[in-house]
């Protein structure tokens, strides 16, 4: 129901002084002209990647005891006896018909393959996400609020403690660990692949685990500002409950910066996964990748890259458009 | 150096730094003393687990892991030093120098950053890898580019503070050189948040190095850093888990050591700029200072025998009046807030920063009483500690407060809440002091659901006539907007709305009318002392602005340096001469009237010859009344009180 009303009261006030209407505009553009700059680069980076990595690709891939009739009918399947202009042009054209490109090796889509296993990779990294979001976030107001004013300085210590050495444990190194803990000697959890809900659990909190720490500490440090503002002392001179001034005073004021972080985190993790999934045997995108730079087949990397570019593009576009909606005091558009 | 020192003086710098220390020494002595070991295949000691004689067991040519730990401290290291020296010296160069050419070429570098920064930061170094092939030179390069926008945006954002300095400004106008600026001006002030952050992403780089190599992508056998060695570990972790573990310590202690060192220097400079903070013991902090015998009682007693002089005068008047009246006893107002010895205290380093020292004072039911002093002197803090609301840090003692009768001092914050309610508060600044996010109406509302449990619908019905009742025109529908859509006049209404809406015993109000232009503090003046009339209430104006108080109050507190140092009735401001202290004197001549010659400065109050007079005053006055005649004095006031009341009676 607010949203709905919010939303109202935001198309009145545009409405009623027509020139507030275009710094938003105008941020919202320049944006999406940063994304699709950012993305023509990697679509670019990586069709000169798959021409000019040193020596002939479609031999290397396929090994120099493929027979010479193979290598060439290979070349011609992905185009690559035409010019180089022509290539790029159809490389492109291709691009928006979906065609993300084949396998250098087995002459399989590249889409197809992303079909299958994308949504594998997606679900991990959104589960992580959700993961982050709920520890983080409670983890690191709570502590603020716990340590206000220089109090408790020894849960402080223990808290920064913590959060610094796990925050710099790299989440592959987790996984190893969980592994060898939880896995091999427990038997707790399968230590590869993934068919039963129970194979999520080391991955995500493999994935999840140092950026809770770290994105813990910034909740914390981004509520010290928020119970610092004026109107935290308001409500607290209006005798709510704690719980009240902390659900309905700070954490409002608190969304913006939190979405700011928590799209970095997503687009993070939604990389992180190719190492996570690396070590679990994961069947996504990114055990497809590292396979694939390993087997040399340029064909899928070029398709997978692209994929991964975007996603990660998107969710950073998304979410700074989801921003600039929220904040209702244009001072960041100006900024911007 | 004395910033060296400074450093030093952090426990967090001291041990991150020996761990540093550690890894170089490692790095350099590593390969003489482990590389014989590290390097023999032993076909006997395949794949064994960890064992006295190998800490980390065995790789599958039986080499020993904790001796190829070792040695590759160096090339890990090395490694990751180089990328994070050549993107640091990258990143300045192409975000700070361009500030020196001027707006185009700083918008032009940014949006390139912008674009830089969008990229995915594995999937760059992926690329990169991919299109140098691997090996160690590759991967430093690869890490080199994704570091570099990073570097370039903090040295583009420190260096536009810096540029946008005046100091700048007037160099650019003496016309230093592009050269100097940079060398001179820029890269000085820049140069150790800078230092701070490249340290803590050296850390970055060990890790972001490592995962490349473990996934293969990195350097090459027969060449081994600790994320190759993880990989060659990793196959083996069924059988001997700390062949992949054990290089793993070892990446985590470097990551570790260079990011806590980097976070210690940056806090030593967040430092730098903050007050020191508290380094007291739990039991001196639960002793802050009570200074009682330094209150002002004796003004306490003198102004309540004033007030029950007042009160019998104005009974004997209606006795006068009406003789049936002597039978109807007008009892004098007790107070509803009373102050004893307050003090407020703030733990800078071992010592005590005390602004407010024990002052004390009396609020009469229906009264509006100003509280005045100059900026500093402590009378925010004063209210806002007896409402419970002072900033986190502060250091409240107190004899007693007592508000309606109750003592808060030591009470449970739970029952305080309660209490409290019954005191409603304006603040200065309405814009941030009400909820950006929160529409009008339902701050207002929220009070009333949250203090007496009313049904929602009703509370906003409230909301809607306490805002009427404010003179806020209905049509307008503030109570459907968010605060910055109200004009400041309306806020300030709003707020006050909001402070009345459940009906408090006691207003209080900090500087209402500072943020206001000078039409509109008339209007939100007469409105406060209107609503305080209405609805029965008292109110406690803090104001630097005596001319303010002296229109809607009816006694007058001076506070000046902490202490309370005069109360008395407005009326007492149309003659100063007969005011006794010599800063409200100096306060009220300063006012300036219509009459004031305006040919001559105006007054201004010299703190020196204040402070000296009132030191002549204090000796000539008795001595300053000890913890118990407050007790004593308290009594006396209350005794001065009751017997208006037997009088009256009689």
């Amino acid at each position: 129901m607010s949203e709905s009303s919010s939303t109202a009261s935001g198309v009145t006030t545009t409405r009623r002084t027509h020139r507030r209407m275009n710094p938003w505009v105008n941020f919202v553009v320049r944006r999406l002209v940063r994304t699709v700059v950012a993305l023509w680069v990697i679509v670019t980076v990586a069709f000169v990647v798959l021409r000019f990595s040193g020596g002939d690709p479609v031999r290397n891939a396929l090994g120099v005891t493929a027979s010479p009739e193979l290598v060439a009918q290979r070349r011609a399947t992905l185009g690559l006896d035409k010019p180089l202009p022509i290539q790029y042009a159809q490389y492109i054209a291709g691009l928006f018909h979906g065609d993300l490109g084949i396998s250098i090796i087995s002459g399989r889509s590249v889409s197809e393959i992303v079909a299958t296993r994308l949504p594998w990779t997606v679900a991990l990294a959104v589960l992580a996400f959700l993961v982050i979001l709920v520890f983080s976030i409670p983890i690191g107001m709570a502590m603020a609020v716990h340590t206000q004013g220089d109090r408790h300085r020894g849960s402080e210590l223990v808290f920064t403690g913590i959060t610094g050495f796990f925050g710099n444990i790299p989440d592959y190194l987790v996984a190893v660990i969980l592994v060898a803990v939880l896995a091999v000697n427990l038997k707790l959890f399968p230590v590869a692949g993934a068919n039963s809900p129970a194979s999520f659990v080391l991955p995500v909190a493999a994935l999840s685990l140092s950026s809770i720490c770290s994105l813990s500490r910034i909740a914390r440090i981004q509520t010290f500002h928020t119970l610092n503002d004026d109107y935290v002392r308001t409500a607290r001179g209006k005798r709510l409950s704690p719980m009240r001034i902390y659900w309905r005073h700070v954490m409002p004021n608190m969304v913006s910066t939190i979405m700011v972080l928590a799209g970095n985190t997503l687009a993070q993790i939604m990389t992180g996964t190719v190492l996570i999934e690396q070590v679990f045997n994961w069947p996504g995108m990114g055990t497809a990748f590292t396979n694939a730079i390993t087997s040399r087949d340029y064909g899928i990397v070029q398709g997978l890259a692209l994929v991964y570019g975007f996603l990660v593009l998107l969710i950073t576009f998304l979410v700074d458009v989801v921003v600039a909606l929220l904040e209702r005091r244009s001072t960041m558009l100006e900024t911007a | 150096m004395k910033r060296t020192k400074q450093f030093l003086s952090s426990p967090l710098v001291i041990v991150s730094g020996a761990m540093i220390v550690v890894l170089v020494v490692l790095a350099v002595i590593a390969p003489a003393v482990w590389g014989a070991a590290a390097n023999t295949e032993n076909p006997m000691f395949l794949l064994r687990k960890p064992s006295a004689e190998h800490w980390f067991g065995t790789d599958q040519l039986g080499r020993d892991i904790f001796a190829r730990t070792m040695v590759a401290t160096r090339l890990s290291l090395v490694t990751a030093l180089i990328c994070t020296a050549v993107s640091a010296v990258l990143g300045i160069v192409v975000g700070a120098v361009p500030v020196v050419f001027g707006k185009r070429a700083q918008r032009w570098t940014s949006s390139i950053i912008n674009v830089w920064l969008a990229f995915p930061v594995i999937l760059l170094a992926m690329l990169t890898v991919i299109a140098l092939g691997t090996g160690a030179a590759a991967t430093t390069i690869a890490l080199t580019i994704t570091m570099t926008p990073t570097f370039a945006r903090l040295a583009q954002t420190l260096s536009a503070t810096v540029a946008g300095a005046d100091y700048m400004a007037a160099a650019r106008m003496f016309g230093v050189s592009g050269r100097r600026q940079v060398f001179y001006y820029i890269l000085p002030e820049v140069a150790e948040p800078f230092v701070a952050n490249v340290t803590q992403s050296i850390g970055g780089a060990i890790l972001a190095m490592s995962s490349l190599s473990f996934l293969g992508l990195g350097v090459q056998p027969p060449v081994y850093d600790w994320g190759r060695l993880i990989n060659e570990g990793f196959s083996q972790v069924y059988v001997s888990p700390m062949a992949a573990v054990g290089p793993g310590i070892a990446i985590v202690f470097a990551g570790l050591a260079f990011s806590l060192f980097g976070e210690g220097i940056s806090n030593q400079i967040r430092r730098a700029y903050k007050p020191l903070p508290s380094a007291m013991s739990k039991r001196e902090l639960d002793n802050p200072p009570k200074m009682l015998d330094k209150t002002n009682m004796d003004l306490v007693v003198e102004a309540a025998a004033e007030r029950t002089e007042q009160h019998r005068a104005e009974v004997e008047r209606l006795r006068a009046e009406d003789p049936q009246a002597a039978v109807v006893t007008v009892p004098r107002p007790a107070p509803v807030l009373s102050v004893r010895g307050l003090t407020i205290s703030f733990p800078e380093g071992k010592r005590w920063n005390t602004p407010v020292k024990g002052i004390s004072f009396d609020i009469e039911a229906g009264e509006i009483v100003g509280l005045v002093g100059e900026s500093g002197s402590g009378k925010s803090l004063t209210m806002m500690s007896v409402a419970d609301l002072a900033a986190p840090g502060s250091y409240v003692a107190a004899d007693s407060i007592r508000f309606e009768g109750t003592d808060i001092v030591g009470m449970l914050p739970k029952d305080k809440r309660k209490l409290l309610s019954g005191i409603g508060v304006v603040f200065q600044d309405s814009l941030t002091a009400l909820n950006p996010s929160m529409r009008v109406g339902r701050q207002l509302a929220e009070v009333l659901e949250c203090q007496n449990g009313t049904p929602h619908r009703e509370a906003m019905e409230r909301a809607v006539e306490a805002l009427e009742h404010v003179g806020i025109d209905p049509t307008q529908h503030a109570e459907r907007k968010f605060p910055h859509e109200l004009s400041g006049g309306m806020r300030q209404r709003a707020m006050i709305a909001m402070a009345e809406i459940n009906h408090p015993k006691l207003i209080i109000a900090d500087e209402p009318t500072t943020a206001l232009d000078v039409t509109v503090q008339k209007q939100v003046l007469a409105l406060l002392r209107n609503e305080c009339a209405r609805n029965r209430q008292a109110a406690v104006i803090v104001s630097h602005d005596i001319a303010v108080l002296g229109e809607i109050c009816s006694r007058i507190m001076v506070m000046y340096h902490g202490a309370i140092v005069e109360i008395f009735d407005t009326a007492l401001l149309r003659t100063p001469e007969k005011l006794k202290h010599p800063y409200t004197r100096a306060l009220v001549s300063s006012i300036p009237t219509l009459e004031t010659d305006k040919s001559r400065p105006l007054v201004t109050i010299d703190d020196e010859l204040v402070s000296q007079q009132s030191a002549n005053l204090a000796d000539d006055d008795a001595p300053a009344a000890s913890a118990k005649t407050i007790a004593d004095a308290t009594g006396a006031a209350d005794a001065a009180a009751e017997t208006a009341a037997v009088k009256e009676e009689r």
